[in-house]
């Protein structure tokens, strides 16, 4: 008895290891490409021999890193810039959901709205910053109403384009059953666009987070954008460099537990898209 | 579910940092506290390091600063509110009355 539990345990401590192996195999294969640009970017600066403020080492890099970190300044410019973002883009998504929604499903809305959404999509939101600053001064209010109008365009177009591709047979066969037109929103055009819906939530994010950093830059006194642009005018490269990963950082981390997580959790479960394991 | 479980996390961790900064806070300013402070008063904060503009723009939202000596910032007509929220930041080191000769 005692040796067939040894036997188990032995054996689960196996595939435990083998599964750690997996993992951080899997890990360095991931981060090898990173390793690689640390190693020539490292080797890269005697041989160039530049200033440090002109071309920064990885070191210095890091130094600054733990600088901003111990100054308090990193994680207070790294909050600042996530609420502004999430602000923008709740704003935005939200208020381009109905739109969208509203303008496919009416063809009257959409004669009178589409000339002017398509106009307005032509100017990029870098042209309106200095406007939002002159009304509504430096700060949240331009920063978020600049983030809104960047997260709204994206959204809004594939909106549109869900409900309009979805197969009238679902939305006929939904009206004999008897379903009403909120049933028809919720039950049938939500749930057929939602893999539209998504790219464009996807979209709308990428967008809005670049957004973030033209508008801290312009219109704010604190935030990565702002770090970005204040590093780079103190000659403070290592520093702007920090804000940059930071930036690509954020963006993974947003990905990696959010947006993907979203995805996984609406558009698989409902059987629109095939994963690898049900195709497996 | 990995969405809630991730912004719980980070709601958690957020929240114990902010309780960590806060205990520490109140220890910062004993001496403001043990005086039993009711009006603005004139204080002294010591940073962990020279004050950079980030640093200089909340101090100079808190009071009125007189002059700064390395890591010493002189402030005038400070509200004990302000003392206290001054205090929770980790980069403050303490904070005493500025007492005039």
């Amino acid at each position: 008895m005692e040796k067939g539990l040894a036997v188990t345990n032995t054996s689960s401590n196996l595939v435990g290891l083998s599964k750690l192996e997996k993992i951080s195999s899997s890990l360095f294969k991931k981060s090898i490409g990173i390793i690689l640009l640390l190693i020539f970017w490292q080797i890269s600066v005697p041989l160039i021999n530049l200033e440090s403020y002109f071309y920064p080492a990885p070191y210095d890099v890091w130094l600054a890193f733990i600088d901003l970190l111990y100054k308090g300044i990193l994680h207070s410019y790294i909050l600042d810039s996530a609420g502004r973002y999430l602000l923008g883009l709740v704003t935005g998504v939200s208020l381009a959901l109905f739109l969208g929604v509203l303008i496919a499903l009416n063809k009257k809305i959409a004669k009178a709205l589409l000339p002017l959404i398509n106009f307005l999509f032509a100017i990029v939101e870098v042209a309106w910053i200095p406007l939002f600053v002159m009304w509504f001064g430096y700060g949240l209010t331009t920063i978020v109403v600049a983030l809104t109008y960047v997260a709204f365009f994206p959204m809004l177009f594939n909106t549109m384009s869900g409900i309009q591709t979805i197969p009238a047979v679902y939305i006929n066969a939904a009206k004999t059953l008897g379903a009403s037109p909120f049933m028809l929103i919720f039950q049938v055009y939500l749930p057929s666009a939602m893999p539209q819906i998504l790219t464009g939530l996807r979209a709308s994010a990428g967008f809005t987070f670049r957004g973030l950093i033209f508008s801290e830059m312009i219109a704010a006194k604190s935030g990565i954008g702002f770090l970005i642009f204040e590093g780079s005018t103190n000659q403070q490269t290592a520093r702007t460099i920090v804000g940059m990963i930071c930036m690509g950082l954020a963006w993974i981390f947003l990905d990696l537990f959010y947006i993907k997580s979203i995805e996984k959790a609406t558009v698989e479960r409902w059987g629109m898209l095939k994963t690898a394991e049900s195709v497996s | 579910m990995r969405p809630f479980l991730v912004s719980a996390l980070l709601l958690l961790i957020s929240l114990s940092f902010f309780g960590i900064t806060r205990w520490h806070g109140i220890q910062k300013m004993s001496e403001v506290t043990s005086v039993g402070l009711q009006q603005n008063s004139d204080v002294i904060v010591d940073l962990n390091f020279p004050p950079e503009t980030f640093h200089m723009s909340i101090l100079q939202n808190v009071g009125r600063v007189q002059k700064v000596e390395g890591a010493r910032v002189y402030l005038f007509n400070v509200s004990y509110g302000s003392l206290k929220q001054l205090s929770n930041y980790f980069w403050v080191q303490s904070i005493h009355l500025w007492k005039k000769d």
